[in-house]
């Protein structure tokens, strides 16, 4: 029994790797630019010139400059590290520049060499309304290298001799760019250490630091610990609901197979099954919490605000809400005792037909006796691993739910973070809800092989 | 066995009703005539569509049974009026069987053509699904981690070949290119040339041999996909897809359920592999590829047709759920979800009834399906 858990338990490690990897990699293609946002939080708009010192300074705190993983192969003419360059349009220029095969060095000495160029046309008054400085406009944005090459074709050599020198200078730093183009090149490995953004990204994540909100600054932490105890809550209700209504309808089927109440059950639990949750909540609230259908109709509060007092502890705030929580607990536990049930009713069946029920028929037991006795034992022991699959199961039931009855939940976080492009807390979420399920998996297991004996340490 | 009642056979025509619905939908609802008769001259202005400007006030045209297009907005009803309302005007044909909804449009139109997009997503992504399932699972039940032998050497030239094979495409079509469907050509060859390179140096490596674990790979890959919540996953794989359309969601809900597929069919191969039909076959000298495709697939069918049938169900919900909370499809798409969310907000009762009612039948017809074909000891969760 130790050696399986302890392998069990080092068999998580890789998964949790692996899974911590899917999300980082997922949060690195999200659109938009975390540093920007940050700079949208704090009030300054990024695309004003004067924002590039607060721009860069963000993107360093960040830890943005660093390379992305472990490691990169990377073609021979890439820099090193391209998110050194903590300038946002001059990264994207060099992106872009390097799409098409040139030479880095190039690159960055022509980047400059450009930019030294544009901002003495722009400062010097005396260029104004002059075919440079048209050209100067251009290159600023360009990036193609045909059409830049047009641009340096079509220029008029200016007559000022300073002037003359400065666009000689940039025409051959242009001229060496397009050079330098490559069509074979060689990949390159490059170590980067543990100095990287993965590597920072998940110690955070793991010491539970997920960082600020890009929306209102709060702390994701606290704005996930206030939600996951709704969350929780729903689907603990949800699993004890189905349980206590599951187990004895299905235990009963099982033990009266075919008979009347068998059928119409299969047939019930079928058809609420089938039914889409998010169907029967909205007809839930639209007939049973308002008086336009008549007055008897109006049984359930309507789903509203929920307002938090402070002096009120966790379980007094439920108490308070308890009357709007039947209708979504309700709509949860709908789908999940049709699947328990059945489940039940059909190990029920399985079992009857067992040696052992025969042994303690034939012993003199009652039939009763040997359902409570020895049949829900054994039933019980697969159920394990159901109600184990369920619970994570029931975290994405409870998104829907949360999302339709206004409950302050993960799946509600989730679902505004994901409108509102806080990508730190969807991430966030997306790993704490990875590593709950992994736990759930590895108790369930773990509860299984105590539960069940015959389990050795080869099973997987 | 299955049990052929009178409830199996209303659910196969049912699902055949839907299907045909979803295929003929324009010629169900919409504002283009079916045929015209002008002049003596017999036209067909929804197959050509330029005829349509050509057609006169005096001609003769069969409308569609619903004619109303998804987009057509009805000025009289431009609040939304509910199926039992009383009308202006008293013309059958043009009485909004279901309501409109709040500005105007006609919900029976919208929900004939939401049928083609639901199918559509259903049917594709468990087919999708289907394929990468059965296939991993039944490789991980039939190959376990004990009968593909391989060396070191080989191991490793495989896998330098395979990187940069596939580095060089990636490099090539992706950035430089911006070009995925030359990458997945590339990729196709690369694999190609090393199935060529294996098969090659497995006949003069014969050194440092191990066992390949097939089996414990693919269960790794698939525990992997089950840490991921459904929906969570689902929603922060929606939010990389900058451009909204149906096949992103087809694609996601693929990524979401292969992983029940080639869960069953692992379970399933590795209980009848060592039957001793499958172990004839072998001494037969039958190649893996012909016992997997001729002798196991056929016996495991039944299983993954109940399967099948709970996915379809559960991808059909998962689309108009996705649609309901208003993520995923295009705007300009019509869809059960998305009358069921304007419904949900504006409190109108027939816009949310009839899309779930639609969604209801469907998955219970699917669901009675599955549980005909479905044997005692077969359970959900699969």
């Amino acid at each position: 029994m130790a050696r399986y858990a302890i392998r069990r338990i080092i068999l998580i490690l890789p998964t949790i790797f692996l899974v911590m990897l899917i999300a980082f990699i997922l949060s690195k293609l999200v659109p938009g630019d975390a540093a920007s946002a940050m700079l949208l939080l704090q009030g300054v708009n990024p695309e004003r010139s004067n924002a590039k010192n607060e721009y860069q300074r963000q993107y360093g705190q960040l830890g943005l400059n660093k390379p992305t993983f472990y490691f990169s192969v990377i073609p021979d003419f890439y820099p090193e590290n391209i998110n050194e360059i903590s300038d946002q349009s001059k990264r994207y220029q060099t992106i872009a520049l390097l799409k098409q095969k040139l030479n880095y060095q190039n690159i960055a000495s022509y980047l400059d060499k450009r930019d030294i160029f544009i901002s003495q046309m722009f400062i010097d008054k005396s260029y104004r309304e002059t075919d440079t400085l048209e050209m100067a406009n251009k290159l600023a944005f360009e990036t193609d290298i045909s059409r830049l090459d047009e641009i340096f074709d079509g220029v008029n050599i200016p007559d000022d001799a300073q002037l003359k020198s400065k666009l000689a200078d940039l025409t051959s730093a242009f001229q060496v760019l397009k050079a330098g183009r490559t069509n074979m090149f060689y990949p390159r490995f490059i170590w980067h250490g543990i100095n990287n953004q993965f590597h920072q990204w998940g110690v955070n994540m793991i010491c539970g630091n997920f960082g600020v909100s890009m929306k209102d600054g709060r702390l994701i932490a606290e704005k996930i610990y206030s939600a996951i105890k709704w969350t929780i809550l729903l689907v603990f209700l949800n699993i004890l609901i189905s349980c206590l209504i599951a187990i004895p309808t299905g235990m009963y089927a099982g033990y009266r197979e075919n008979s009347h109440f068998d059928i119409i059950s299969n047939y019930f639990w079928l058809l609420l099954y089938s039914v889409p949750v998010f169907w029967f909540a909205s007809m839930m609230i639209i007939y049973f919490t308002s008086e336009r259908f008549g007055t008897w109709m109006d049984i359930f509060p309507a789903p509203g605000n929920w307002f938090f007092a402070d002096h009120l502890s966790f379980f007094q705030t439920v108490a308070n809400y308890s009357g709007q929580l039947i209708l979504p607990v309700l709509c949860l536990a709908a789908n999940d005792i049709a699947q328990l049930s059945r489940v039940v009713r059909n190990n029920v069946i399985n079992q009857k037909s067992a040696l052992y029920v025969k042994f303690a028929l034939s012993k003199g037991l009652n039939s009763t006796q040997t359902l409570f006795r020895h049949i829900l034992p054994n039933v019980m022991i697969p159920l394990i691993t159901i109600i184990g699959a369920r619970i994570p199961a029931g975290l994405s039931g409870a998104l829907v739910i949360e999302v339709i009855f206004n409950i302050p939940g993960m799946g509600r976080l989730m679902f505004d973070s994901i409108f509102s492009a806080d990508w730190n807390v969807v991430f966030g979420i997306l790993i704490i809800i990875s590593f709950f399920t992994i736990t759930f998996m590895l108790i369930t297991d773990l509860l299984y092989a105590i539960a069940n004996p015959r389990i050795n340490s080869t099973f997987r | 066995m299955i049990n052929r009642g009178i409830l199996y056979r209303l659910s196969i025509f049912i699902i055949f009703f839907y299907i045909a619905v979803a295929f003929l939908a324009p010629f169900i609802a919409g504002d283009t005539p079916i045929i015209c008769l002008n002049n003596g001259v017999i036209s067909l202005p929804i197959i050509n569509s330029g005829i349509r400007n050509e057609i006169s006030e005096g001609s003769k045209c069969l409308m569609p049974l619903i004619p109303f297009s998804t987009q057509n907005i009805d000025p009289k009803y431009k609040t939304g009026i509910s199926p039992f309302d009383k009308r202006q005007s008293g013309v059958f044909k043009s009485r909004h069987w279901m309501g409109t909804d709040k500005l105007g449009r006609d919900v029976a139109s919208a929900m004939v053509h939401g049928s083609a997009i639901a199918l559509k997503i259903g049917f594709l992504s468990v087919f999708f699904s289907f394929i990468i399932g059965v296939s991993l699972g039944m490789a991980a039940g039939y190959y376990q981690d004990n009968s593909i032998k391989m060396s070191w050497i080989q191991l490793s030239a495989d896998f330098l070949f395979f990187i940069t094979g596939v580095y060089y495409m990636w490099m090539e079509f992706i950035v430089f290119n911006d070009s995925f469907y030359l990458f997945l050509l590339g990729s196709i060859f690369v694999m190609i040339c090393l199935i060529i390179l294996h098969k090659l140096t497995g006949k003069f490596v014969t050194l440092y041999q191990f066992y390949v674990p097939i089996d414990l790979v693919i269960i790794k890959i698939i525990e992997i996909r089950k840490s991921f919540p459904g929906i969570f996953l689902l929603l922060a794989l929606i939010s990389i897809f900058r451009v909204p359309s149906v096949w992103n969601i087809v694609i996601i809900i693929t990524i979401l359920s292969w992983a029940d597929f080639a869960r069953l069919t692992r379970g399933d191969t590795l209980s009848i592999k060592n039957e001793n039909y499958i172990i004839s076959a072998q001494v037969l000298g039958f190649s893996d590829i012909r016992i997997m495709w001729r002798h196991i697939l056929p016996n495991i069918l039944p299983t993954l047709i109940v399967a099948v049938c709970f996915s379809i169900g559960g991808a059909v919900i998962l689309e108009s759920t996705l649609s309901f909370l208003g993520i995923g499809l295009p705007v300009e798409e019509v869809s059960w979800g998305k009358l069921m969310a304007e419904g949900r907000n504006m409190r109108y009762w027939w816009l949310v009834f009839f899309p779930g009612l639609a969604i209801f039948v469907l998955v219970l017809s699917l669901n009675s399906i599955a549980s005909a074909w479905q044997k005692s000891n077969f359970n959900m969760f699969s």
